[in-house]
């Protein structure tokens, strides 16, 4: 395969200043090697941003991609909505690819196994080497953790432990934040309006409270006013990704009922009702709206981010029409549009709720609520104590304790004592793995015997073992197996291991050894782990399987061994 | 006369409780490196695999400690 140099790659980026020959970058990307392939897309996705025309030109370098066996097997590897994001992005829109990424890694769209293969398949490394990636956020941080402990990517190590854990702020990120706006354009068929194309995109390049509550206003004035409940459900799809960029596309759905629900909560009531339980109506819509930031194990956001919501989101039911605001006196009236015919009084103004929002978050009971709700069932029920089973499940999906800790302290900024004891009492749990090597294990047959030896207390198991330390060893045989003949053996029959199954060492992992497996399998779902089965094995047969990729196999086995039948079947032939 | 098997080259892993040696199991890759499950919360290793163990539970940040059997 040739590889092209540094400079060609340059002229071929430069080829593209005014009239890019898509042919000839073809020809030539077509020479290149993965390396080279991604340094090329480097190239002609960020230094010559903006000077040719970059859509072509990824579009052609994205059908390279699929056509490299590599790249491809990861894309093939990528869960369906993972895919159809990314194509959407890439295909869609006018970002590039390594743009994708970016937006879909911050946006917590790939799964860590996902963001595993980016790594392995040198993609992620390569968008951080060439310090694309400037602010990555907590929650990648907290994807990125278990990947650094395992020494994959121990080159960013140092970047990450520099990482804020505040969130990105959103002027930061222009190109994402346009991106972002195609693809949630895009993705909710809004884009054939101009104008909210227009605001959308101000949304993103000014993301203040007030920018954004003047553009919703105008918003309203301009386009939804007079059709607003027909595009409310559209409105509150679209809306959700805005203030929730981060948020997995697939959990829009989710969002858009509970926030939904929250507001008829607190909306759909007489306005007297409303008004004199606005405290009681705010507690539920919050906990309505920290529920939905228990989705997706999403932490995200501390409650000085959720109060700050909780008031623009308030505003902006009144700049949408549900609340009217006399501009003279102030005063407000919730429409009828929302509550029939209903005519409110407006004594009270509109500034009453919003320092009632406002107040609410020096509410004590303000974190107690937000955390039950935001870490569900981390803490055990009326109680602070940490629930293990929840710890275990975060740990499960690579949340440390250490990070829980951190988590805790994003929400309460100083992290009370009490849950400072609790993770400290469940972090002593990393010593509750113990090893016993002064044990022998004594497999009896015989049934009453075993009970008997069991009777007598010694550690027993599965009705047949029992173990007893090596000190005691002779006097247990002396005492309870005289009359048998002992046989010191080393064929310990594993009993639940499925012989059939082997786990791949990473490490080795190439494209000849893909392609075996890719004639093994009729998916590969689980890249690393492959279980042999009968129709596998067929398969491989009847793909051209040879000795040589037997053997080839057996070279990349980290754990588990190859049923014997395998080879036999393939030799058969 | 009737035998009776005697292992003397395997280890034990006890975990604290079951939830725990499901959990690392699962998450650990540990499921490759034990040699059985014997009960909820004792799994045999090969002295073979010691290393591997530790290294993986380490990974996970999770400490072997070594005991003996009184």
């Amino acid at each position: 395969m040739n590889t092209l140099s540094i400079k060609e790659l340059n002229r071929i980026s430069k080829t593209g200043s005014s009239e890019l020959d898509v042919n000839k970058s073809y020809e030539y990307l077509e020479k290149l090697n993965l390396s080279d392939l991604k340094y090329a897309i480097f190239l002609l996705s960020n230094e010559t941003r903006n000077s040719f025309n970059k859509v072509q030109a990824i579009k052609e370098i994205v059908s390279i991609l699929k056509n490299d066996k590599k790249i491809s097997i990861f894309f093939h590897r990528l869960t369906i909505p993972e895919k159809s994001i990314l194509y959407e992005l890439t295909f869609r829109t006018q970002i590039s690819f390594l743009d994708a990424l970016e937006i879909l890694v911050k946006q917590n769209a790939f799964s860590t196994l996902s963001i595993f293969k980016l790594v392995n398949v040198g993609i992620l490394e390569k968008i951080d080497e060439n310090s694309t990636l400037p602010n990555l956020n907590f929650n990648f941080k907290l994807k990125l953790s278990p990947l650094i402990n395992h020494k994959i990517i121990p080159n960013i190590s140092k970047r990450i432990s520099t990482f804020s854990k505040e969130e990105i702020p959103f002027g930061e990120c222009l190109p994402i934040k346009n991106a972002l706006s195609n693809f949630i354009l895009k993705k909710h068929s809004l884009a054939n309006s101009s104008e909210v194309e227009t605001f959308y995109k101000r949304i993103f390049e000014n993301l203040t409270s007030e920018s954004l509550i003047k553009d919703f206003s105008n918003l309203v004035s301009n386009n939804f006013k007079e059709v607003h409940k027909d595009c409310y459900n559209s409105w509150i799809k679209t809306f959700i990704p805005i203030y929730f960029p981060f948020y997995h596309p697939k959990d829009f759905e989710n969002w858009s009922k509970l926030i939904l629900n929250a507001v008829r909560n607190i909306f759909n009531e007489r306005q007297e009702l409303f008004l004199e339980e606005i405290s009681q109506k705010t507690e539920g819509f919050l906990i309505h709206f920290s529920d939905a930031f228990t989705l997706n194990n999403n932490f995200r956001f501390n409650s000085k981010r959720i109060s700050f919501l909780t008031k623009i989101i308030v505003e902006d039911f009144v700049k949408l029409g549900f609340v009217s605001i006399n501009s003279k006196n102030q005063k407000f009236s919730i429409t009828n549009e929302l509550l029939g015919n209903y005519s409110s009084d407006t004594n009270k103004s509109y500034n009453f709720i919003r320092e009632s929002i406002v107040k609410f978050d020096e509410l004590k009971s303000f974190k107690t609520i937000f955390v039950s709700n935001l870490f569900g069932d981390l803490f055990k029920e009326n109680t602070f104590k940490l629930n293990p089973k929840k710890i275990l499940s975060l740990t499960e999906n690579g949340i440390s304790l250490s990070q829980i800790e951190i988590l805790l302290k994003d929400v309460f900024f100083d992290i009370p004592e009490i849950f400072r004891v609790e993770i400290n009492r469940l972090s002593k749990r990393k010593d509750s793995v113990r090893l016993a090597t002064n044990l022998l294990i004594y497999e009896i047959e015989e049934r009453e015997l075993w009970k008997e030896i069991k009777a007598k207390g010694f550690r027993c198991a599965k009705g047949k073992f029992v173990f007893v330390t090596k000190e005691e060893a002779k006097n247990f045989e002396m005492k309870y197996l005289r009359n048998y003949q002992v046989i010191e053996t080393k064929d310990f029959k594993p009993l639940h291991l499925n012989e059939n199954k082997i786990k791949l060492d990473n490490s080795k992992s190439d494209l000849r050894l893909e392609s075996i497996l890719e004639k093994l399998t009729f998916e590969t779902k689980t890249p690393n782990e492959f279980e042999f089965t009968k129709s596998s094995i067929e398969r491989g047969k009847d793909l051209g399987i040879k000795i040589d990729d037997v053997n080839y196999l057996f070279s990349k086995v980290a754990f588990g061994t190859i049923n014997k039948e395998f080879k036999r079947l393939i030799l058969s032939e | 006369m009737n035998y009776i098997k005697k292992h003397s080259d395997l280890a034990i892993l006890e975990f604290e409780s079951s939830e725990l040696m499901e959990h690392l199991l699962k998450v650990c890759g540990l499921q490759w490196l034990i040699v059985s499950k014997l009960s909820d919360k004792i799994a045999l290793i090969s002295p073979n695999n010691l290393e591997q163990v530790q290294k993986a539970l380490n990974d996970f940040g999770y400490s072997l400690n070594n005991f003996e059997v009184k």
